[in-house]
């Protein structure tokens, strides 16, 4: 039974994934008036006739889970064809990115040209958040910093922001700018991550006077505000990642006088 | 799994003549209800999806291309409705004379169309509701149970710390509204090295050791945490390198059981490792979190009819808020409300929508709820919910629960 399930699943990929080319498209073969027949008046029964792209989608979500943790090469060339392909849906290959995050570090050419290159926002952010969960030392540093600077979403800023914590070269340092232009504080603290962990691997004294002086502030501010957990804990980890004398008194202050969570992540980061 | 009505609708416009790009604004009515499909003749299928509050989205066609339109439904309804109009003008053959307005209950309208100028096509439906019914109407908080009796949704934020053997651990994670996780943790005895250029951290008894990774719904319902973490480090002053790959459930007494695979070199000697059974200790209710949602149900006039809409604010369990826009929904006294909300919009720390460059609405396309059999009451002049199911994805997890669990 599993393996029937299993085996329906996979032919469901296939079939979707070679008919969502130009000219052969599924909901072209399934729904065109012209191809098939008419659909049934009463709209109950056409609910069950009918599975909307979105659901046939979520079908395929285990296909692309399951292959994404194989190693990339096993399924490069499913990859390519389902990532490279910009007439299949923005969410499905979203979807394939975020699978490959848990796939082997090859994936990560691939990964860096759908993050920097898809039309769409949301595989470029999946792809660039599959990055940060792939990188070991990688080396696209500079090709996502040329990228976060031309991105005009900020969702996917804040994912190649993310994905700058793991590049062998981080150069965060240049990104202040447009950092302190970020109007959207979830890619706001992402930025400050990044600039914090370019300090404490630098250690240029002009890096980190930056950011001393203009985001350890506001990161205290953050991390003791009113904003959603996430993005509280995400502020003390930028503080964190700094380490600088300043970031260290900010963590001690805020250990002392915000809730037990915050106040928690900001003492494990004095610790040492 | 429900399938969503969809219905296909008008098909083929042929641009065979037209000398110039043409632009055609598609417009949606009521707001998010529909998507069209432009099928560019040699080129991919562009979906023009409704994402924008004003219901409007614009395409343009590129000189001497050549073109179909796909209409749907992308919401349950049962009579759609759909209207050209702005400079369409008929072709081929001439005599075809398109409805102004056509019912798309199951049949199907075809015409080929020349377009000349900048075009609008609006996307409507309408649906009736009989004379004199009783729609039940009103605002509702729903707030999620974390007794076990809808599936656990967790955001797994918080401190994770304890003894491992002889060493203390202490790890805080942080969980966003994708249910995207990072974090930074210690262990006593190993210091992690950034990598080059660093000279800060390297010199530090212990750094911080970070790790990535993002939550699930495991094949038992329950919350799965995947995470993957590199170290380059030291552990007790020998070199270390580890690799490691975690899939972590919560199991009892707040234990997070974390089955590791991966790697670790020390002094040169590499070891591999699977399956390898590791438990933590957990913060004190990280294992399922307290969610809600304002469900606004309303009754309005569009172009002089009735319509059912809903709309509402999903408050994740970190905090974060996504509005879902009013929408027009389907309703029967029978089977109650069937209805579907995604797309929402991500609202910043003072509840206005976050937007991008072109000051668009962010959308939030992972949190999506649907509410299936929705039944109301109405009792003292006052709608209570008496009966339905609630289905949800959120934070990377999905689930589903009664209704009346929701309190």
């Amino acid at each position: 039974m599993l393996l029937l399930g299993v085996g329906f699943l996979v032919v469901l990929a296939i079939v979707y994934l070679s008919a969502t080319r130009p000219g052969t498209s599924l909901i072209k073969n399934w729904e065109s008036p012209r191809e098939s027949a008419p659909l049934a008046a009463s709209p109950e029964s056409v609910d069950e006739q009918v599975m909307s792209e979105s659901d046939r989608e979520e079908a395929l979500l285990p296909v692309l889970t399951a292959r994404g943790e194989e190693p990339f090469s096993m399924n490069a060339k499913f990859w390519n064809e389902l990532l490279r392909d910009e007439s299949k849906s923005a969410s499905l290959r979203a979807a394939g990115a975020e699978a490959l995050a848990m796939s082997t570090p090859d994936a990560m050419p691939l990964l860096r040209d759908v993050a920097l290159g898809s039309a769409d926002p949301e595989p470029r952010a999946m792809a660039a958040w599959s990055l940060s969960l792939l990188g070991e030392s990688a080396p696209f540093g500079r090709e996502l910093a040329a990228g976060i600077a031309a991105e005009e979403n900020p969702d996917v800023r804040r994912r190649l922001y993310e994905a700058l914590l793991v590049q062998e070269e981080n150069p965060a340092g240049e990104l202040f700018e447009e950092i302190a232009a970020e109007t959207d504080l979830a890619a706001r603290v992402a930025g400050f991550n990044a600039l914090g962990n370019a300090v404490a691997r630098s250690g240029e004294e002009g890096i980190s006077q930056t950011f001393d002086l203009h985001a350890v502030p506001e990161l205290e501010e953050i991390a003791s505000s009113e904003v959603p957990i996430n993005l509280r804990l995400r502020a003390v980890f930028a503080l964190r990642r700094a380490s600088t004398q300043a970031s260290v008194d900010a963590l001690i202050r805020i250990s002392k006088s915000t809730p037990y969570q915050v106040a928690a992540a900001a003492s494990n980061g004095i610790q040492h | 799994m429900k399938h969503s009505l969809r219905y296909s609708m008008a098909i083929l416009a042929l641009a065979a003549g037209f000398a110039s790009a043409a632009t055609i604004t598609f417009t949606f009515e009521p707001a998010g209800t529909g998507r069209v499909d432009v099928w560019v003749h040699g080129n991919p299928v562009v979906p023009v999806e409704d994402t924008n509050a004003d219901g409007s989205e614009t395409f343009t066609v590129a000189d001497g291309a050549t073109f179909s339109l796909y209409f749907y439904n992308i919401s349950p309804t049962e009579i759609v409705r759909t209207v050209f109009r702005d400079g369409v003008a008929l072709h081929n053959p001439p005599a075809v004379t398109l409805p102004p307005a056509f019912l798309a209950n199951g049949g199907v309208a075809a015409a080929d169309l020349s377009i000349s100028a900048d075009t609008t096509f609006a996307f409507s439906y309408l649906e009736p509701v009989p004379p004199g019914q009783d729609v039940p109407t009103g605002t509702f908080d729903l707030t999620a149970p974390t007794d076990g009796s809808a599936t656990p949704i967790t955001t797994a934020s918080g401190i994770y710390r304890g003894p491992f053997g002889p060493r203390r651990y202490a790890f805080d994670a942080a969980t966003d509204e994708l249910g995207k996780m990072i974090g930074l943790g210690t262990i006593e005895g190993i210091s992690a090295t950034l990598p080059a250029p660093s000279s800060r951290v390297t010199t530090s008894e212990v750094a911080d050791l970070p790790f990535a990774g993002a939550l699930a719904t495991g094949k038992d319902g329950k919350p799965l945490i995947k995470i993957k973490s590199s170290i380059e480090g030291q552990l007790d002053n020998v070199e270390l390198k580890t690799s490691l790959k975690s899939e972590a459930r919560f199991g009892e007494d707040g234990i997070l059981e974390n089955s590791l695979s991966g790697s670790a070199q020390r002094a040169g000697s590499k070891q591999t490792f699977k399956g390898l059974q590791v438990g933590v200790s957990s913060p004190p209710g990280a294992e399922a979190k307290s969610w809600s949602l304002q469900l606004e149900l309303t009754r309005e006039t569009v172009r002089g009819k009735s319509v059912n809409m809903a709309g509402a604010l999903l408050t994740l369990p970190g905090g974060e808020e996504i509005r879902f826009p009013k929408r027009a929904v389907r309703y029967s006294p029978a089977k109650g409300y069937k209805l579907r909300l995604s797309g929402g919009q991500r609202l910043d720390e003072n509840g206005a929508p976050i937007l991008d460059a072109k000051g668009k609405p962010l959308a939030d396309k992972k949190s999506k709820l649907e509410f299936v059999g929705l039944k109301l009451t109405k009792t003292n002049g006052e709608w209570e919910i008496t009966e339905g199911r609630i289905l949800y994805a959120l934070l990377g997890q999905k689930g589903s629960g009664n209704i009346l669990d929701f309190n």
